[in-house]
This record gives structure tokens, C-alpha cells and sequence, in this order.
């Protein structure tokens, strides 16, 4: 008994010496602590270790971050509490499906203080999309105002782009071209493309058009400078499929896979929401109409014509026409709950339909043309995805159903054995795929797809503009922060050149800085060889629709019946849009800016 | 002496006391912090209009909030899915009933079946669901590898609102039914034997004795299995969120849970997720009465 008490005196010794020398190396002597949460991969998490190791090191004895690793798909339930809850971490990752919600609750600290007087982080040399996609007005519920505050800051961009196969396009018998447009002509005259082929080398014996797949001669070329058209991606999946499945035996192989539609609505200037602005009281000056299957056709100015007026607002050769400014607005009520169901009630005002007439605007397709396009991607071809003017629309059958590929982790996996010939992807998946790809197949990256239309030249004659969506996870601090100025100045170390060159370096991440993104620290020759295409989808590629709105609750309802029943071919489009989830929709967008709801938290 | 001896006896009643007081505290403190509270919480906020992890700018707002959850059609639906999935329960009893009989015949290796039987419900219910993911997977899972004629088109098992449940109900027999076999095991071995002879002595059958002797004295067992059985399956979330994080085709993987979760954590509307889980609760608590006094008619504590 007595040896017991001994040892457990000895025990609680010990303990207390441990917790009081922990205390020690704490203090002073080890600098402020902040604390950051990161939800990332292995290889993010290295990066991360390596970022926290040197600021750690610059700022020794001054400030100490620690790293906590946050793994896993429930981060965004365990962050919201614990940010609620007394042990805040000082620096998280917040997903972009979280920032706008929290940043409403009061959880995130307004760092736009910190942003204007930093000489680090600046909003001018960077991607201006990512930067301004956090701004964001609690009160209003509106993104980039100028009323608006910053609680976050990009922890990097990833723009959407095509992951190819090569090594499955070349046994399909495709030949790889690299040259964009501005290259073109030279090309044509005999010059290299980007990989040092000449068109003598190539075997072609003809003029290139602005193509991104095409037949030459009775052989294919696939140019990965250059956007397909809808057409284009369509065949060019076929033959590399029907390769796939016929040549390699590989009966489940497909030969495209995207699960965003965005690419194909906002290239011809479609949206699924779209503000409206009304004078009611019950609204904070406007509410949202949901558009997703609307109907009404989209307009571009002409190439050829150098400006136009539309609703006397100017717009410039090559860009869409807003939807504000196509439709008659006066159509639309004050009182949107007193008319709940608003599909097809609006037209194109004829301003617009004039100004087409007179060759000034070109027409796109509408909306819901585009997303029915989309839809046929992974209908099956002996399904009828939707019945137009009498005439049934069949899927295509080239891309796996969301269901059966399993998420993130299988579609990757498909792409990486060799079961997937194309995959529209975010730039993050890049270090993957070099550690898993390399040593077994050639691959690279090209353009996402792009409305186009040719004459039998192969010129176009009518074209939409290049769209995409771009991920994004923010940096914030915790409001309760205690050590918000240190929990900046880490932010600000890895949102700066150092850090945005060693996630660059890393392969996951395109650097914030354009100037940094377009020198050696971003193209550095690994694979993939064609990475300026995420610099230039950086430029135009936007943040997905669950950024839209301060939560998804408006998304969840319509999207699980067109994921089912639509997709599955026992539904049509046109079903589906007189189903009463989509009817339904119309009512549940009317909470998003009702001012009852803005009041209770601003 | 006696005195003493007394007074020792009461304080070593009181020390007993205490101990014994002592050891409840433990389960009653993490009911009362982790049950009781939240339960209280639950109601208050379910009368407030709750934004978030806080209660900064609530309000009272009566049953607004119930209102709005008994108005949302997909609530309903909530509800259907729920009850649709809980289908399972009955289809394990049955058919733990039918192979635990089977088990207590003379058959070899009854002791490794019952195993084999039980392996599925101690496992992970995140590893089973992944497993039956890939068995159902359109173009990579076992099934329709067996079962798709050469030149058609594979079924979308987790793809197809008629689909997805039948597959849970699958999945969920292949995993429970283990419990009820184990638990039936036990009750038929405590059957009384004398009544057998009893009943062989009287020209009864061996269907005749299972219906007249062996269900009611076994239907202990039954109503225990089916009140847990019934009351978990409304509670049903994590399989149908691990294949369909999002909610199923056409909405059919919204368990009433399913909707709980979604409305607090994916929509930071507290108010109404409190609401759903009183609504909830009284389903649950409503369900077990009906089935107590249902029990009256058929169990049998003889």
C-alpha cells in the first residue's frame, strides 16, 4: 500500500513537472501562439508544415503557429460548433459553402482592416475574381459591394480545366496539337507549335482552323489550346471511348466525366438565379427568380460590330447581354409571392430583338438548352433526355453517372487507371496525378469546352464565351481570436509570395499573384506541360452556384430529382420542369432576401 | 458494545449509500449534460427563430416553426422514406426467427454460423455501407456484373429513386439480422421443454407446438426486438447520408434525421432543427405507446 502511495505521489510529480516545463516553453520564451486548423490532403498538409516551419522560424520567439490537421468531410460540422464554442482555433480553412453563413453568424473576424493596410497581401496583384469573391455585405447578403467587408482571404485559386489521357487519345489514333489562336497563323505558315511539331511533322497537309477537335485527311487531331465545341467534346469522347472499350477491352471505360453544368450555362451567358429588383418592403430591394431552365434565347455582341447599347448600357464586342438588360423587367412583380410560379412569363424585350435583327447581336442558346446539353453528357444514348418540337433528344452515354463513379476519390481513381479518357477537374487533383500517373501514362491538360458553331470552311460563325467555375478555400480568423493582429500576419505569409510559391511548388495550387502565377515558380516544366491553360481559365472562371446564396438549402431539392429521376432517363427535362421540386424552388429562393430574415442577425 | 456495533453497522450502510450514490452519479451527470440539457435547449430554441451556433439576435416565434417543418413537403417525404426503410425491421425478426430455429436443430457448426451471423452487426456501419455501395456499383459492383445480360444496360442501383431504398433494406437485413438470431437463440433455449412433451402427449404437430408454445413464449423477445428495431429505424441517418450525402435520388435518401441534420448543420436553421426533432420525438414516443398497448393482445410473460 504504502509502495503504491509512494508511486503515485511520484506519478502526480511528474505530471505537474511536465505541465509546469509545457507552461515554460509556452511563454514568452516561444512568442504568441496561434492556432490553425488545416483540411487538406497528405500533400497540402506537407506544404503546410513546411509554410508553418519557416514562418515559425522568421518570427521565433515572437509568434508560434501551430498546425492541426483537420482531415476528413464532417470538418465543416466540427468547425461551425467549435468556432461557436470557447475553443476557437485562431486560423481555419473555411470552405466556400461555409464563409458566407459564417461570416453572417458573427464567427469570423473582419480583416478588412488588416487587407487595406498590408503590404503583402494586395488585392491589385492578384486574380480579381478569387479576391473580391469574399467581399461580402452580412447585411445586404450581397458579394462584392463596395459596402462590403472581408472575413477571409484565398488560400490559393483552382480553376477548372480538362485532364486528358494522352497516352489513350494517341492509341485511339488522335494526334496531339499544342497551339492557340494567337499561334495559329504562324503554325499554318510552317512554324512549331508549343511542343515543337510542325504540321509536315504531324502529317497535315491543310489550313488549321480554331478547332479543338478535328478530322484531317481521314486523321483526328485534337489541339489542347483551344476549347472544343459542344459537338467537338461529344466525338472526341466517342472515338477515344469507343477505343477504350472495344480495343482494351475495358467495357466500363467512358470517355468524358463533369458533374458541373456551370461550363455549359455560362458560355452562353446562362445562370440558374438571377436577381430582380423590386421596390417592395418586405424585400431588401430585390429577390432571386430561378432561371435554371429558362428558356428565353441568350445574345452576344457581334465580333464584327465594335459596341452596342442595351438598355442603355454599353457593351463591347464578344460580350453576353445580362439578363436585366434582355428581358423585360417591367414584367416582372413587386410582389413575388403573389406569383410564385414564374416559369416562362418573361420575354426578350425588343430592343434586343432588334438590335439581333439587325445583325448587331448574335443569338446563343438558351439556358436551358445549355443544361440540357449537359444532361445528355451521362444519359445513356437509348435514353430520351427530352422531346423539342416533336423530336426526342438522346444522351450521349459518354460520362458516368455522379452515383456510380463514387464521389471525388472515384473519380479520380477512374482517371488514373485508365477507365476515364477526360475529366474536368480542379487544379488540386494536379500533384495526384503526378504521383500516380507519371510513370504509366503520358497526360495533360486543355480548355473546357465552349459553345461554337462552324460554316463548312470550318470557320465559326457564331461562338459563346469561355466559362468555368474556379474552387476556392478561404484563410479566416476566429472572431473570438484573442491574437488576431499574429493570426494575420500568418494569413498574410501564406496568402504572400512565400507561401503562394511553395503551394505552387507542390503542384495543388496556382499562385494568387498573376505575376507570380506566369514565372517559372508556377510553370516549371513538370506535368502538366500545357499549365498555362489554368492562367488563362484563371482569368475568367468564376465560384459555382453553392457560393451564390448563404447556404444550399435552395440547391438540395431540385438537384436530387434531376440527379435521379432526370438522369436516370424516367424523367424528361420537361418533366422535370414542371416536377414540383423545381416549382417549389421559386417559392424557397423568396427567403434569401426577405429583410425579416436579414434583421434577426445583422 | 452493542451500541457500537449499531452505530458501525449505520455508517457502513452510509458509506455504502454514498458509494453506490457515488458510481450513478457518472451515467446521471452524462445524461443530465449530454441528454437531459440538450433536450431542454431543443424545446426552447424550437420556438425561436435561430440562425447559426448562437443565440444572438433570436426571437420567440411560437410554433412558426413547427408550421414551417409540417408545411415542407419534403418533410413528408421525410417521413415515408423513414418508415419505408424501417420495413427492415419486421423482415429481421422474421427472418431471425426462422434461422435461429433453424440453429437450435442439431446442425453442425451451429456455433460458427451463429458467428458468421453476428460478424455484420458488430462491424462498422460506415464500412458495411461503403462495402454495399461497391456490391450495387452500376459499372464496377458484383451484381450487375452477375446479373446484367451481355448488351444491356446496367442498373443504377444507388442512381434510381425505386432502387435506392430496396437496396438499404438489403443491406440493412444483411447487417441486422445477426442481433435478433442471437437474441432468439437464447429465448427458444429457455422455451420449456415440458410443454413439448405436453403438447406432442396431446397428437399436437410440430407446427401446431412452434405456433401455440414457441411464439408466445418467445414473444418477449419479439416485442423487445421490435420496439428497438422500430425506434432505431426512425432514427435511420448514416447509411443513407454515406451513399448519398446530398439526399438520394429524388429525394428519397431524406430520413427525418437526415433532415434534422441538414437543417442545423448545412442550413444553420437551429429553430427548425429543434422543431424536426421534437416532431420526431413525439412519432417515436407515439409509435412505442400504440406498441405497448398493442403488446397487451399478444405478449406473453408466462
Amino acid at each position: 500500500m504504502k509502495k503504491l502511495k509512494v508511486l503515485a505521489l511520484a506519478m502526480t510529480a511528474c505530471i505537474a513537472g511536465s505541465v509546469a516545463m509545457a507552461g515554460c516553453s509556452g511563454g514568452s520564451g516561444a512568442g504568441t501562439k496561434v492556432t490553425f486548423w488545416a483540411n487538406c490532403n497528405d500533400v497540402e498538409l506537407g506544404v503546410f508544415k513546411e509554410i508553418t516551419k519557416q514562418f515559425n522560424a522568421q518570427h521565433k520567439g515572437e509568434i508560434e503557429v501551430k498546425l492541426v490537421s483537420k482531415p476528413g468531410d464532417s470538418y465543416g460540422d466540427t468547425l461551425g460548433l467549435t468556432l461557436a464554442g470557447s475553443k476557437a482555433p485562431d486560423v481555419f480553412y473555411v470552405g466556400d459553402n461555409g464563409y458566407k453563413a459564417y461570416a453572417e453568424q458573427g464567427l469570423l473576424y473582419d480583416i478588412t482592416d488588416f487587407i487595406e493596410s498590408s503590404t503583402i497581401y494586395k488585392v491589385e496583384d492578384m486574380w480579381s475574381d478569387v479576391t473580391v469573391r469574399y467581399r461580402y455585405d452580412v447585411n445586404t447578403r450581397l458579394t462584392n459591394t463596395p459596402e462590403g467587408r472581408y472575413y477571409g482571404v484565398p488560400k490559393d485559386i483552382g480553376p477548372t480545366v480538362i485532364y486528358y489521357n494522352e497516352t489513350l487519345f494517341t492509341g485511339a489514333g488522335i494526334k496531339i496539337i499544342s497551339v492557340n489562336e494567337d499561334g495559329l497563323k504562324d503554325f499554318n505558315a510552317g512554324g512549331e507549335d508549343d511542343r515543337g511539331n510542325t504540321k509536315v511533322k504531324l502529317g497535315i497537309n491543310g489550313e488549321v482552323k480554331e478547332k479543338g477537335y478535328f478530322e484531317m485527311n481521314g486523321q483526328w487531331y485534337f489541339n489542347n489550346q483551344i476549347p472544343m465545341s459542344w459537338e467537338e467534346t461529344v466525338a472526341c469522347a466517342n472515338k477515344v471511348q469507343s477505343y477504350m472499350r472495344d480495343g482494351l477491352k475495358d467495357k466500363s471505360a467512358y470517355g468524358y466525366f463533369t458533374e458541373w453544368w456551370f461550363n455549359y450555362g455560362w458560355t452562353v451567358g446562362g445562370d440558374c438565379i438571377q436577381q430582380i429588383p423590386t421596390d417592395n418592403e418586405k424585400y431588401t430591394g430585390y429577390y432571386y427568380d430561378f432561371t435554371l431552365m429558362d428558356s428565353t434565347a441568350n445574345y452576344i455582341v457581334a465580333d464584327d460590330c465594335k459596341e452596342v447599347k442595351v438598355n442603355n448600357k454599353t457593351y463591347k464586342a464578344g460580350q453576353i447581354i445580362e439578363y436585366s438588360d434582355k428581358i423585360d423587367m417591367s414584367a416582372y412583380s413587386s410582389d413575388p409571392a403573389g406569383n410564385v410560379d414564374r416559369r416562362d412569363t418573361y420575354q426578350v424585350t425588343s430592343e434586343v430583338e432588334g438590335l439581333a435583327g439587325e445583325g448587331k447581336l448574335v443569338k446563343l442558346p438558351s439556358q436551358r438548352e445549355a443544361f440540357t446539353e449537359f444532361i445528355r453528357l451521362a444519359s445513356s444514348t437509348s435514353t430520351v433526355v427530352d422531346n423539342v418540337d416533336g423530336q426526342n433528344l438522346y444522351g450521349y452515354g459518354i460520362t458516368p453517372r455522379p452515383t456510380d463513379i463514387g464521389g471525388d476519390a472515384g473519380k479520380t481513381t477512374s482517371f488514373m487507371n485508365g477507365h476515364l479518357a477526360m475529366l474536368v477537374d480542379l487544379r488540386y487533383i494536379t500533384a495526384t496525378f503526378r504521383n500516380e500517373m507519371d510513370a504509366e501514362y503520358d497526360w495533360d491538360v486543355a480548355p473546357l469546352p465552349m459553345y461554337k458553331k462552324y460554316d463548312e470552311a470550318g470557320n465559326i460563325t457564331v461562338h459563346g464565351v469561355e466559362a468555368g467555375h474556379s474552387g476556392s478555400v478561404a484563410l479566416c480568423i476566429s472572431s473570438k481570436s484573442k491574437v488576431a493582429n499574429e493570426a494575420w500576419k500568418f494569413i498574410e505569409y501564406c496568402a504572400g509570395e512565400e507561401g503562394q510559391s511553395l503551394q505552387a511548388k507542390a503542384g495543388f495550387a496556382i499562385p494568387l499573384q498573376e505575376k507570380l502565377a506566369n514565372s517559372p515558380v508556377f510553370l516549371d516544366g513538370q506535368n502538366p506541360k500545357n499549365a498555362k491553360i489554368f492562367i488563362d481559365a484563371a482569368k475568367y472562371e468564376g465560384a459555382g452556384d453553392w457560393w451564390y446564396l448563404y447556404n444550399k438549402k435552395w440547391i438540395d431539392n431540385w438537384a436530387n430529382v434531376l440527379n435521379g429521376s432526370v438522369r436516370n432517363g424516367t424523367m424528361t427535362m420537361s418533366e422535370f420542369y414542371d416536377c414540383k421540386e423545381y416549382k417549389e424552388t421559386f417559392a424557397n429562393l423568396l427567403e434569401y432576401s426577405e429583410k425579416k430574415k436579414l434583421s434577426a442577425n445583422s | 458494545m452493542f451500541i457500537d456495533k449499531v452505530y458501525r453497522k449505520k455508517i457502513k450502510v452510509k458509506r455504502e449509500e454514498v458509494f453506490g450514490f457515488a458510481l450513478s452519479m457518472g451515467p446521471v451527470l452524462g445524461f443530465a449534460l449530454f441528454g437531459l440539457i440538450p433536450m431542454i435547449l431543443a424545446i426552447f430554441m424550437s420556438f425561436m427563430d435561430i440562425y447559426g451556433f448562437t443565440f444572438e439576435g433570436a426571437g420567440f416565434v411560437g410554433f412558426e416553426n413547427y408550421g414551417t417543418v409540417l408545411k415542407d413537403p419534403l418533410f413528408w417525404k421525410s417521413i415515408v422514406n423513414t418508415l419505408y426503410m424501417g420495413v427492415a425491421t419486421f423482415i429481421n425478426i422474421a427472418l431471425a426467427l426462422m434461422v435461429a430455429f433453424l440453429l437450435t436443430k442439431n446442425v453442425r457448426g451451429k456455433k460458427v454460423f451463429r458467428t458468421i451471423y453476428f460478424i455484420p452487426y458488430v462491424c462498422s456501419v460506415v464500412a458495411i455501407t461503403v462495402m454495399w455501395q461497391w456490391i450495387f456499383n452500376t459499372n464496377y459492383g458484383i451484381i450487375n456484373a452477375i446479373f446484367t445480360p451481355e448488351g444491356q444496360e446496367p442498373v443504377n442501383w444507388w442512381g434510381r429513386a425505386d432502387t435506392f431504398i430496396p437496396c438499404l433494406l438489403i443491406m440493412g437485413v444483411w447487417s441486422g439480422t445477426g442481433y435478433g438470431i442471437i437474441l432468439y437463440g437464447a429465448a427458444l433455449t429457455n422455451v420449456n421443454s415440458s410443454l413439448y412433451e405436453a403438447a406432442k402427449v396431446d397428437g399436437a404437430n410440430s407446427f401446431k407446438s412452434f405456433w401455440h408454445i414457441t411464439i408466445p413464449a418467445i414473444s418477449p423477445t419479439t416485442f423487445y426486438l421490435l420496439i428497438t428495431g422500430i425506434i432505431g429505424a426512425l432514427q435511420e441517418f448514416a447509411r443513407p447520408q454515406i451513399i448519398s450525402g446530398s439526399g438520394g435520388p429524388d429525394n428519397v435518401g431524406v430520413t427525418v434525421v437526415f433532415y434534422l441534420y441538414r437543417s442545423a448543420f448545412q442550413y444553420y436553421e437551429m429553430g427548425i432543427a429543434s422543431a424536426t426533432a421534437w416532431l420526431l420525438a413525439i412519432l417515436i414516443v407515439g409509435l412505442t405507446v400504440i406498441n405497448f398497448a398493442m403488446s397487451k393482445l399478444w405478449v406473453s410473460y408466462d
